[in-house]
């Protein structure tokens, strides 16, 4: 075969090749060690290598450039399909569940204000879930706890305020600052209570401790976690274990705290103001049950509910057993 | 408590231009909180939240004595009006009602029955006194829709005056029909164990003893004071004489009679909080008003009143200092007083410190300096207070790794593509014979809701097998769930509460499973160990025994198909337990990371003969020599094994060097 013949075998193949891997073969084919332009060079007598010699090494040349023109036109030839809005292939997802997400957002959140987070049992006893906390046995405050017992003396705790007295007693002295989330228990007949919940106490003690700081870390979750423009304030409330006792409130967004909608009421709140959970100052009898010194230190308390709030922010479901399905189709949307 | 209070009764004690709409706002952010307010045909009705520590303000006038010290820090005008412990138009005006002060033309040289009380620490007041009356009528429209509108039911005119009081007063009253009364007797004592006693209800009650009741010269029990009369002494159609009956007893048994016999009657409700005993004696003077005005009520005898250890007012000292410490704001004296006194507190100030006399009706529940703390900044206003963010700084300390390792799992764990699902602590029995536990070995509740809720799980796998099953038909395989939560096994006292992390796989093949849970390990920079799992009542028994530095933290495989079944699950699952509170323990803090080779490293196929395990294999070859970079396995033929081997050092590895390293494997290992 002579050289122009070569040349155009191999600007015809290369021009028609359609993968990188056939123009692989072909650079093999024609430049390889054992390649066309190889074997044309060795099947010439030495007296035709130098006047031919010029030509070969353009006509090599001019096999590369081709190999590289083409190698370009393949890869940028477009990948797309003639419809690329066609949805793409889903790859499997694991997804991470609400209560998780709230749970880490709130711990987030009270750490950025120097709270540290603990978990406390769930299973204790009555000391440090009820008679320490100020709640002797027979108590008509026992009736709102809706307590489920394992004996009569170790329950299913139905608040995290079983952490304090557990804390007093880790930390010895203030200044403490804890949030404990955990599960709780409610023994409640319901369709929209499950059995089982989560809440996030929180726990300031130190020497000049006042509620205009509780309420302040109060305005601080509620900004964090609701959104900036949102507000709470305290009412009075009555909790055995707090001395005074509140109630938080927190400002809805959807009437902006008004109760009004255009000329209609909130259909989502009470007069503008939705019921976060219960909060207080630690009673002075607590304090002396962690042998804290009730003269030296004062502290503030509080325990909301985690389904609470995720119900409170985003529109999944006005029904907290909704929350414990295990149903993809729901879990998935998380 | 909850109670329903008509706007026009409580404005028998308040006077104010406030509407109920205003009133009802003011108290809700000051004072008790108002549900909801509602309209009836006439009037309006307040829902107000009774908290269990005020019982004092659970009737129109404690609600108006409320509204008196709120409405004013709203730029209202209020003011209590009649007052039943200062009676003007019985007594010099201002005077307070006393034992003895029963007007003189209701004189009589009789009492009205004998009494006697056995236990005296029953009974703190007990006062009585009876009325010839004329037969029972229907009650005047405005009683009836008092009554009506607080959810109770007009019955006649002797009936409803003893309720109609308890609305007025939070002090319940009891009426009984003289005559029926044997004897003209009463003993009030405790009961005995085994009595009976018929109540209004017609219900025949069994008592445990302990009850506080009262019998008639009969021997017969007449009334299970404090919560609802006996029929035996019931008001009829025909009663002609009455006796008007106004008591407070001692909370605790009252409290345990009316749980045990289900009887949440409002009166139980009230004496279980205690009442003032100072509040008796002038509902018992408005009682007879009612009947004389009602029931052509006449006296007919003297007046008991029993009252052996009248209280003396308390008093409660408070620094200014502390108040506005804890208030976070500096609140007048003045304003103070204004605060109290309408709540009938009688405040005398000193320059640094306030001495506070408490009215009997607050005395259960102010005793501290934070009580009336609460009081002042309550009525101040909390809503008033500025917000401010607390500078207290901890010292170092460090939480539980536990907690952050946890919520690295989980997000590992979803992006090895398992959704995360929460099921219940508390599971059925049914559900706890799937795991292979017996019922016995669990932690059981005493007190059950329901048969779904009853024992304290010992493995999350059974919970998360019923989360596949709920999914069938629903969502498209592979299904990959997992669960990380505490399982509760029991201990010496309290329960061992043990963080547990649980995956369950359905629709994936095993290799791919395997391989989600060794990635799962690797990047927990844990290496663990496999062996059989052996006998197990979960997995199956060619499933595996997983070990970290020696410990076992749980177990890998194939759920038993019969255990699936159960659920209707009809596929294969695959599952992995490990105790998560241990896994926390074993995880390194501290990484080590092996250096980038500067060459490529030559790579060599070994195929290794042997019976052992490929995990046993892979360890042993990565162990072997340090000149072994890396280990990939790639198939298995029987018993014949490869691997693809990389080896590097940086200082260079001869050809020769490998011959004879591949050769020492092929003789060591096998």
């Amino acid at each position: 075969m002579d050289l122009n013949k070569i040349l155009n075998l191999a600007t015809s193949e290369i021009e028609s090749s359609v993968s990188l891997s056939n123009l692989e073969e072909l650079r093999v084919k024609f430049l390889g060690k054992n390649g066309q332009i190889n074997t044309y060079l060795r099947s010439l007598p030495k007296s035709e290598l130098t006047t031919l010699g010029k030509a070969i090494n353009l006509a090599k040349q001019q096999i590369s450039q081709e190999l590289v023109d083409q190698t370009v036109k393949l890869t940028s030839s477009s990948v797309l399909p003639s419809d690329p809005t066609i949805p793409g292939t889903r790859p499997l997802l694991g997804h991470l569940h609400l209560i998780t997400q709230a749970i880490i957002e709130i711990e987030a959140i009270f750490s950025h204000l120097g709270f540290v987070r603990r978990r406390y049992p769930e299973v204790d006893t009555d000391w440090y879930y009820a008679e320490g906390l100020n709640i002797p046995k027979n108590h008509p405050a026992r009736d709102d706890q809706e307590t489920f017992y394992i004996t009569s003396d170790i329950v299913l705790t139905a608040h995290t305020s079983n952490g304090q007295l557990h804390e007093m007693e880790l930390m010895k002295t203030p200044p403490i600052k804890m949030i404990n989330i955990g599960k709780t228990y409610r023994r409640q007949a319901s369709n929209t209570h499950s059995p089982m919940f989560h809440q996030f106490e929180g726990m300031l003690i130190d020497t000049d401790v006042s509620i205009t700081q509780l309420i302040g870390v109060c305005d601080y979750f509620a900004k964090s976690y609701f959104g900036s423009d949102r507000r709470t304030r305290l009412r009075p409330h009555h909790f055995q274990f707090t001395e005074p006792s509140f109630e938080v409130d927190i400002s809805c967004s959807l009437c902006a705290g008004t109760g009004r909608i255009g000329d209609r009421k909130c259909a989502v709140c009470k007069s503008g103001w939705l019921e976060l959970g219960g909060a207080g100052m630690i009673h002075p009898k607590v304090l002396e049950n962690g042998h804290i010194d009730p003269k030296k230190y004062r502290g503030f308390a509080f325990g909301w509910g985690v389904e609470r709030v995720i119900m409170m922010k985003h529109q999944v479901s006005d029904n907290l057993r909704d929350l414990y399905t295990s149903d993809l189709r729901f879990l998935s949307q998380s | 408590m909850d109670i329903k209070l008509p706007d026009s009764l409580l404005r028998q004690y308040l006077d104010t231009p406030a509407t109920p709409r205003e009133v009802a706002d003011c108290l809700s952010l000051c004072g008790p909180t108002v549900d909801r307010l509602h309209q009836t045909k006439t009037d309006s009705v307040y829902d107000i939240e009774i908290i269990t520590n005020r019982v004092d303000s659970a009737s129109a006038l404690g609600v108006a004595r409320e509204a008196a010290a709120i409405l004013p820090q709203f730029g209202f005008t209020a003011r209590l009006k009649n007052d039943p412990y200062i009676q003007p138009d019985q007594f010099p005006p201002g005077r307070r009602v006393a034992a003895g002060d029963i007007p003189s033309r209701w004189k009589h040289d009789s009492p009205p029955v004998q009494v006697q009380i056995l236990d005296h620490s029953l009974v703190s007041r007990f006062v009585c006194i009876s009325l010839s009356v004329s037969p029972p009528t229907p009650s005047p429209q405005e009683t009836q829709g008092w009554l009506t509108d607080s959810g109770i039911r007009p019955l006649n005119s002797i009936v409803d005056i003893s309720n109609e009081l308890t609305l007025r007063y939070g002090q319940p009253v009891h009426i009984f029909d003289l005559d029926k009364i044997s004897g003209q007797k009463m003993i009030l004592r405790a009961s005995k164990r085994g009595e009976k006693l018929t109540t209004l209800d017609g219900v025949t009650n069994t008592l445990k003893g302990g009850d506080i009741v009262i019998e008639d010269g009969a021997g017969r029990l007449i009334d299970l004071c404090g919560i609802m009369g006996g029929q035996l002494s019931e008001v009829s159609d025909h009663t002609t004489h009455v006796l008007l009956f106004v008591m407070t007893y001692a909370a605790a048994p009252i409290r345990r009679s009316s749980l045990y016999l289900q009887k949440r009657t409002l009166a139980a409700q009230l004496f279980e909080k205690q009442l003032d005993e100072r509040l008796v004696l002038p509902t018992l003077i408005h009682g007879i008003k009612l009947f004389q005005d009602r029931c052509s009520g006449s006296v007919s005898s003297s007046l008991i009143d029993i009252y052996p250890a009248p209280e003396d007012p308390t008093t409660v000292h408070l620094p200014l200092s502390l108040l506005e410490k804890v208030a976070g704001v500096n609140i007048p004296v003045h304003k103070i007083d204004s605060i109290l006194t309408p709540l009938g507190f009688k405040v005398h100030s000193s320059s640094d410190s306030l001495k506070i006399t408490v009215p009997t009706f607050r005395r259960f529940d102010i005793s501290m300096p934070e009580d009336i703390i609460e009081e002042i900044t309550r009525v101040y206003g909390y809503f008033r207070l500025p917000s401010v963010l607390p500078t207290s700084s901890l010292p170092s300390t460090s939480t539980s790794p536990l907690l952050n390792d946890e919520v690295n799992i989980k997000h590992l764990l979803t992006s090895l593509q398992f959704t995360e699902v929460y099921n219940h602590s508390l599971v059925s029995s049914q559900l706890v014979a799937l795991s292979g536990h017996k019922t016995t070995d669990l932690i059981s509740l005493s007190n059950p809701l329901s048969e779904e809720y009853q024992y304290l799980r010992a493995s999350l796998i059974p919970s998360l097998l019923q989360s596949l099953s709920v999914n069938l038909g629903k969502s498209e395989p592979p299904l990959q769930l997992f669960e990380l939560a505490n399982i509760y096994l029991p201990a010496e006292k309290l329960p061992q509460e043990i963080s547990t992390t649980a995956v369950v796989s359905l629709g994936v093949d095993y290799l791919h499973f395997k391989g989600l849970l060794d990635v799962f390990f690797e990047r927990l920079h844990l290496h663990p160990t496999f062996s059989p799992a052996g006998p197990h009542h979960t997995f199956t028994a060619t499933s595996l025994k997983v070990s970290v530095s020696g410990q076992v933290v749980g177990y890998l495989g194939q759920i038993k198909p019969e255990t699936c079944l159960k659920l209707s699950i009809n596929q294969p699952v695959l599952a992995m337990e490990v105790n998560s509170a241990l896994l926390s323990t074993l995880l390194p803090r501290n990484l080590t990371f092996k250096p980038i080779p500067l060459s490529t490293p030559p790579v060599r196929d070994i195929t290794i003969s042997s019976k052992k395990p490929v995990s046993d294999l892979l360890d042993q070859l990565n162990s072997f020599d340090p000149a072994i970079y890396e280990v990939v396995y790639l198939y298995s033929h029987q018993d014949k094994h490869t691997f693809r081997i990389q080896l590097y050092r940086p200082s260079g590895i001869a050809k020769k060097e490998i011959d004879s390293l591949l050769a020492q494997i092929a003789s060591k290992i096998n």
